[in-house]
């Protein structure tokens, strides 16, 4: 047929022709409108005999608007992909175990922290029925102290990282949107950032005090730095997208742009620093515990440093605090990660 | 060029002197006991005391110390006879005293940071300090040395088989050094290398050698794993680039983009951080070397701390300042050099 | 130097009969590729085919999401890890391309078919010189070494058109300008010789004046090297300029292939008609312009019968239910639409088809529309006086618009077109306060409204002044949802009295603009490009402004979808008593909806007349160069057109300095006493 339809001018056909033009000026393309299905419902054109089959059918822009719709979802795509990462899972359910459990363990215990009591007959037991993470070099109790210290490095690395992430973010959303503030910072930033830390926590123990309290202020004081740079470089990605130049069109005040326009865009890299930031801290807990910096009784970190003299001869010193100090820092460094990569739309494959 | 560098030079002095002048004020605040050896605080009286604060300027509003510490921190120093400060030696010359130094004893320039009072007792600081620096050198760049070509080329295999064996358990190990707190794996090697092959647990002079292998692994380790994962993350940021898609399409097979377009390309940030962590692990990691009792800068410190040696820390700081402000700035020069993008005049994208 | 008055005729039937009489070098036949995305089946191409002549220019046409990019991609065995070909095949010399492993296609990969990308900015390693870029090519496929290899890049380098090539050779991408760079990049591809070369969009990127010199370079290469080329693009004007066959691709398939002459002025798929009517250079100033509602469809879905049936006007019920066959119109021209079948009801092409083919590209205007600039009670409402805008300070200040005045009038729309880098937005975003001035001043009504006002007055500004923004997908917040960002303004200034006023409010706009209320609930990445772009324009009109200046607002629209957005600025205009500062790069568009137009060339305005005059009687040197590069849909027209380069040191300002004269009413020209003379001969001379 199609041999025959060639160099025919449509005018040749003998058929009436029927013009196509549409008058767009009396179209109505209100979506709005609701019209009632016809007999072109595409669901009853199977039926339809062939003559109607080709026959015109009617137009209805509202199924012209609705074909284009996406239903992706940032967030669940997020979280699909994080249950993927199914080592990041387990860990992160074992760590939620553990924490329960540093309740529990005291209370199931009949050794209290609280009434802990130098005893030199029982210096350095392996652990037994009795002791079951065996005693310390004082002939205390060790899996009461363990589990003690366990709780207390948790809520040290959670209370700063938390501070961290919240100052690290304000200060980097100001320095990377305010224009006049940037060479400030930078300036600031410069400053703190050309001389390891350690440097600085060690004047601060010099110079104020050696307390958990003060240490935590310090090490929140000095770890703002990484979070409100990284912030700030996405800000500076952010910060002249035409949706914020809308909003300053509008009107839109300083803090509700950056709480509103900017802040959600970063809420997978603050997470991610968030939860990198814990074993962060009480790695560097425990480096400063060893260096002396810090004067608590118990905590992970303590108890690795004064585990240092002793391992050798009674390794149970050193393993417990060792493998729960590991738990829990594996733990967020895979769901630190595995929740990046989540985030990542390039992985939302 | 030559501008831009004197610029970031002359910038990076200030910020030392900035950061030294803070110190500096800040541990005028304590307690003015801390000058003295624990034993004379035990037997000087307070008018003995005040008497040899006196005399050492230690009583001068603290701005008056800044400045005579900074014009005391370089001295012409005579044999046995007096010293001058740089501004003392010009106008001895100038005004035609000349130097006082009748017997022709032998002269030298020198640093003059004070001295000791706790951990050597008047010993100058910079001796303490540069007998010590001598030794976390070694082992700093030993290490450094290890991780740099073992972490690169590590991470560039990684890359190369992506998603393969080799990267799992590349990025298994890079997760345990970074998540597992390094006291904690430092216990680790030590039980391992000290039960099983016997390597001697402390550091001691006499059996130096031996001693040193376990603080260099130890060391190397946790940069090992910095090396490979930015190495790795840098090579598959580049290979994601269009420009690799067009060297694709060139017909390059991908072993020649990876030797002849990625390697390169990835290696240009890294090398910005190089000279600033070479700076710092040579002025030595405070953990490890306190962890294995070697003699260096690490554990001065923290004996410094307790003890209050404040002249001592105040040096210390100002090394760390310094080596990390001229790491900073040698890495951009690097950066400089490797990316020909980044023109440090400032002359703007030419067209 | 009118573009239309010398017709050349380009002989489609002769190449038609060439390419009758051989085999196509490549044929692809029902390609099928898939995508795993997301846990989903993506099915990209929907077993598309198609066949190449040797030594042809074959354009592939289509839309954003048609596959015309990822279709090409099999050809050289660059599909992206999740996709891959799951039915039909490839013939290359003999071989089923398909199945190519990676080492196979080191044989035909640069060698024999080559490829030139999209973005010449990121496509070139940042850390070698350009000369070793090529080279590289040069020595792989060429066999040359060293110094022997060093020349035949340079005589190479000099063929792409680039200047002084052996100092050239040791620079880096980052001191070559865009269209150097895409030099570059096709010099790389042509490096080695191919049979195919296959130029996915290579001048979308850059400006139109360079987009033709570039489309010229490649043309050239075509003729010395014999090659065969792949030239995909969304722009009809450059398929005009560059075809002798023509492909159009919608939803993963090809549904009308045929010679350029064929699918341009007898075409038969309701798409390629909705596409050309489309066109604003086609549509009739005043008028309606024949929009698609809608949008591409998701290729996540089943696709039922015909992709394109949802949004045909003219769609049979047969279209709902079977997919067309593939029609043959002549041997050289097929279609995929069931209008063909002989059972279907005898039809005839939409008049702006028609319109087409009349050679005069000149579409008249209504005689009786009303301009606002001639009206003797012209009221001033946007005034800019000697505007000057830098950016940065000291050494690296950069002045990027110096010495601009024009007038806006009540009523008008009043286009600032130039190209990347002119200024023209920086202009439009002065004007709205986004950007400093640093000179003159920009009057609204008569009152100052740059630089530091009061309190009162920048909340004037704001309510009276809004912008529209050129890319959809980044103009809008996709974290908030659409009721937050359409009512951001009224919020900023508490014009609701209550939360239900605002809703209404929010409804109101919403339904202006022809979206569904129910999509206020929504978030923005549920929406395709037009209606985002809708979605912005409701939450300017939010704030019930005078003065509206739209930043490019279709330029990165898909072609189907910029007519939806044109009828809608033009109905606003009329029903709000809207006045517009229109600032664009494309002078086709602009002719259709502006009253008057300003020519912008590196933060200066060079020429500013009543549009019709600027297109019949230009005077600055750039506005023709910039007028004679502009695509034109017709291909006769377009392959007849004298392109004109502007080189801006024709101008001797050393002595006689320039002046912005008024140089007939209502026609400003910037230039010399010199310059100024020889414009009034020329208006003399054609009068």
């Amino acid at each position: 047929m199609a041999k025959e339809n060639r160099k025919k001018t449509p005018q040749e056909l003998e058929e009436p022709i029927v013009k196509l033009d549409v008058d767009y000026s009396t179209v109505d393309t209100d979506p709005k409108k609701e019209r009632p299905f016809g007999r072109e419902y595409p669901q009853s054109r199977s039926r339809m005999p062939e003559k109607q089959l080709f026959e015109f059918a009617e137009y209805r822009p509202q199924d012209a608007e609705r074909i284009g719709y996406s239903n992706y979802s940032y967030w669940k795509s997020v979280l699909q992909n994080f249950l993927k990462k199914k080592p990041a899972v387990i860990m992160l359910c074992v760590f939620i175990l553990l924490f329960i459990f540093t309740y529990v363990a005291e209370w199931i215990s009949p050794y209290k922290v609280a009434e802990l009591q130098q005893d030199n007959n029982s210096i350095f037991l392996l652990p037994s029925s009795e002791h079951w993470f065996g005693t310390t070099q004082a002939g205390k109790d060790y899996w009461v102290i363990t589990w003690y210290a366990t709780r207390v490095s948790i809520g040290l690395a959670a209370m700063v990282a938390v501070g961290q992430i919240v100052a690290g973010t304000v200060i980097g959303l100001v320095w990377g949107y305010v224009r006049k503030l940037d060479r400030f910072f930078t300036e600031l930033y410069n400053l703190i950032d050309n001389i390891p830390t350690i440097i600085y926590m060690t004047l601060i123990a010099l110079m104020i005090g050696q307390s958990v309290g003060i240490m935590a202020a310090a090490m929140i004081a000095f770890g703002w730095l990484g979070t409100a740079r990284n912030v700030r470089n996405l800000v500076f990605m952010y910060r002249d997208r035409e949706y914020n130049l809308a909003s300053r069109c509008l009107g839109t005040g300083l803090w509700r742009i950056l709480f509103r326009n900017i802040f959600p865009y970063l809420i997978s890299v603050i997470v991610l620093r968030l939860t990198l930031a814990i074993p962060g801290t009480i790695a560097y807990e425990t480096t400063l515990s060893y260096l002396g910096l810090i004067s608590e009784e118990y905590s992970l970190g303590i108890l690795l440093k004064n585990s240092r003299d002793y391992f050798l001869r009674f390794p149970h010193m050193l393993v417990f605090p060792a493998v729960i100090v590991s738990i829990i820092t594996i733990t967020f460094y895979l769901v630190g990660n595995a929740f990046s990569d989540a985030c990542d739309p390039r992985n939302h494959v | 060029m030559l501008k831009y560098t004197l610029k970031r030079l002359l910038q990076s002095l200030v910020t030392v002197l900035l950061i030294v002048s803070i110190v500096f004020l800040l541990m005028r605040l304590l307690p003015t006991d801390y000058y003295f050896r624990e034993d004379e605080l035990m037997k000087f009286t307070d008018e003995q005391k005040n008497e040899r604060l006196e005399a050492e300027g230690l009583l001068d509003p603290p701005l008056v110390q800044l400045g005579n510490f900074f014009r005391n921190m370089v001295q012409y120093q005579i044999k046995k006879g007096r010293s001058y400060s740089l501004d003392q030696y010009i106008y001895a010359k100038l005004s035609g005293q000349g130097i006082d130094n009748p017997k022709n004893a032998k002269a030298t320039w020198a640093f003059n940071l004070g001295i000791s009072r706790r951990i050597q007792y008047g010993q100058p600081v910079q001796k303490v300090i540069g007998e010590k620096f001598a030794i976390s050198m070694k082992i700093g760049l030993i290490s450094l040395a290890v991780a740099l070509v073992l972490g690169v080329v590590l991470g560039v295999l990684q890359a190369r088989y992506k998603d393969g064996v080799f990267d799992h358990v590349g990025t298994a190990y890079t997760v345990f050094v970074n998540a597992v707190p390094h006291l904690v794996s430092y216990s680790l090697i030590l039980i391992i290398g000290n039960q099983i092959f016997g390597l001697p647990a402390v550091y001691s002079s006499r059996d130096e050698f031996r001693s040193l292998i376990l603080p260099v692994i130890c060391l190397a380790m946790g940069s090992t794993a910095g090396y490979m994962l930015w190495m790795r993350r840098y090579m598959v940021d580049e290979l994601n680039k269009d420009y690799i898609r067009l060297a694709k399409l060139k017909g390059l097979s991908s072993t020649k983009i990876m030797f002849r377009h990625v390697l390169r390309n990835a290696f240009v940030p890294l090398a910005q951080y190089l000279p600033y962590s070479i700076l710092l692990t040579v002025g030595g990691s405070l953990l490890v070397e306190s962890f294995f009792a070697i003699p260096g800068m690490g554990p001065m410190l923290s004996q410094a701390i307790p003890r209050y040696d404040l002249n001592l820390v105040q040096a210390i700081v100002m090394l760390y300042a310094g080596l990390g402000v001229i790491g900073v700035f040698l890495g951009d020069l690097l950066m400089c050099l490797f990316d020909p993008r980044i023109s440090l005049v400032g002359k703007g994208e030419a067209r | 130097m009118s573009e239309n008055s010398r017709l050349e005729t380009v002989d489609f039937d002769a190449r038609a009969k060439q390419i009758l009489s051989q085999e196509p070098i490549l044929s692809a036949r029902d390609v099928e590729v898939t995508f795993s995305l997301r846990g989903n089946k993506l099915v990209a191409i929907r077993r598309a085919s198609l066949d190449l002549y040797e030594g042809e220019t074959l354009a592939i046409v289509g839309e954003s999401g048609s596959g015309k990019s990822v279709f090409t991609k099999c050809f050289v065995g660059m599909l992206d890890k999740n996709g891959s070909i799951t039915h039909g095949s490839i013939m290359y010399e003999g071989e089923d391309l398909t199945h190519y492993t990676e080492k196979d296609w080191l044989k035909i990969r640069g060698r024999k078919i080559a490829m030139v990308t999209q973005d010449p900015m990121t496509s070139l390693n940042p850390l070698k010189t350009i000369g070793r870029q090529i080279q590289e090519s040069v020595e792989l496929h060429q066999g040359l070494k060293g110094a022997e290899a060093k020349r035949e890049t340079i005589r190479i380098l000099e063929a792409v058109g680039i200047q002084e090539p052996e100092r050239r050779y040791k620079q880096y991408p980052h001191e070559f300008s865009g269209g150097m760079r895409q030099r570059v990049v096709i010099a790389i591809a042509v490096a080695c010789r191919p049979q195919i070369l296959i130029c996915d969009e290579p001048t979308t990127a850059l400006d139109v004046t360079i987009q033709a010199q570039i489309l010229d370079l490649i043309r050239r290469l075509q003729k010395e090297q014999g090659m065969t080329i792949i030239y995909i693009t969304h722009d009809l004007g450059v398929v005009a300029n560059v075809a002798d066959r023509v492909a159009v691709m919608y939803a993963g398939q090809v549904i009308e292939v045929g010679m350029a002459n064929e699918v341009f002025f007898d075409p038969w798929h309701p798409y390629t008609w909705a596409l050309l009517s489309a066109l604003p250079q086609l549509g009739v100033k005043g008028e309606k312009l024949p929009a698609i509602d809608g949008t591409p469809p998701n290729l996540f879905n089943k696709i039922q019968g015909d992709a394109f049936a949802p949004r045909n006007r003219h769609a049979l019920n047969i279209d709902f239910l079977e997919e067309p066959p593939m029609y043959e119109v002549t041997a050289t021209h097929q279609v995929k639409a069931w209008l063909r079948d002989p059972r279907a009801p005898k039809v005839e092409q939409p008049k702006a088809i028609m319109r087409l083919s009349e050679t005069q590209n000149d579409k008249g205007t209504d005689p009786n529309a009303y301009h606002p600039h001639l009206d003797p009670n012209r009221e001033t409402l946007v005034e800019v006086k000697n505007l000057q805008v830098t950016f940065g300070t000291g050494r690296k200040k950069f002045v990027a618009v110096d010495d601009v005045n024009f007038q806006i009038y009540k009523g008008e729309t009043f286009a600032l077109v130039g190209e990347s880098g002119s200024g023209k937005t920086t202009i439009g975003r002065a004007i709205v306060r986004i950007n400093p001035v640093s000179g003159g001043e920009v009057l609204f009504r008569g009152q100052r409204v740059s630089g530091r006002i009061s309190k009162a007055m920048d909340t004037q500004v704001i309510r009276s002044m809004q912008m529209i923004f050129q890319d959809p997908m980044a103009s809008l917040n996709e974290r908030a949802k659409v009721d937050y960002i359409v009512s951001e303004g009224l919020i900023n200034h508490h014009l609701y009295k209550d939360e239900r006023d605002r809703e209404d409010k929010v409804q109101a706009a919403l339904s202006e603009v022809g979206l569904l209320s129910e999509f206020s609930s929504r978030f923005p990445h549920e929406f395709s490009g037009g209606q985002r772009q809708r979605i912005g324009i409701a939450r300017s009109l939010i704030m019930q402004p005078e003065f509206i200046v739209a930043d490019e607002p279709i330029s990165a629209l898909d072609v189907s979808i910029r007519a939806q957005v044109l009828n809608l600025l033009n109905d606003l205009k009329k029903s709000r008593g809207l006045t517009y500062l229109f600032i664009a790069h494309d002078l086709s568009v602009v002719r259709f909806i502006s009253d008057r137009i300003a020519v912008i060339h590196k933060g200066r305005i060079v020429e500013l007349a009543e549009s019709e005059e600027l297109f019949y009687h230009p005077l600055h040197p750039y506005t023709k160069a910039l007028l004679s590069a502009v695509p034109n849909p017709n291909p006769y027209v377009e392959r007849a057109k004298k392109l004109l380069v502007y080189d801006p040191s024709v101008h001797d300002y050393s002595v006689d300095k320039p002046q912005w004269v008024e140089i007939i009413p209502d026609h400003f020209v910037y230039g010399n006493q010199r310059e100024l003379d020889g414009y009034r001969q020329e208006i003399a001379a054609k009068k």
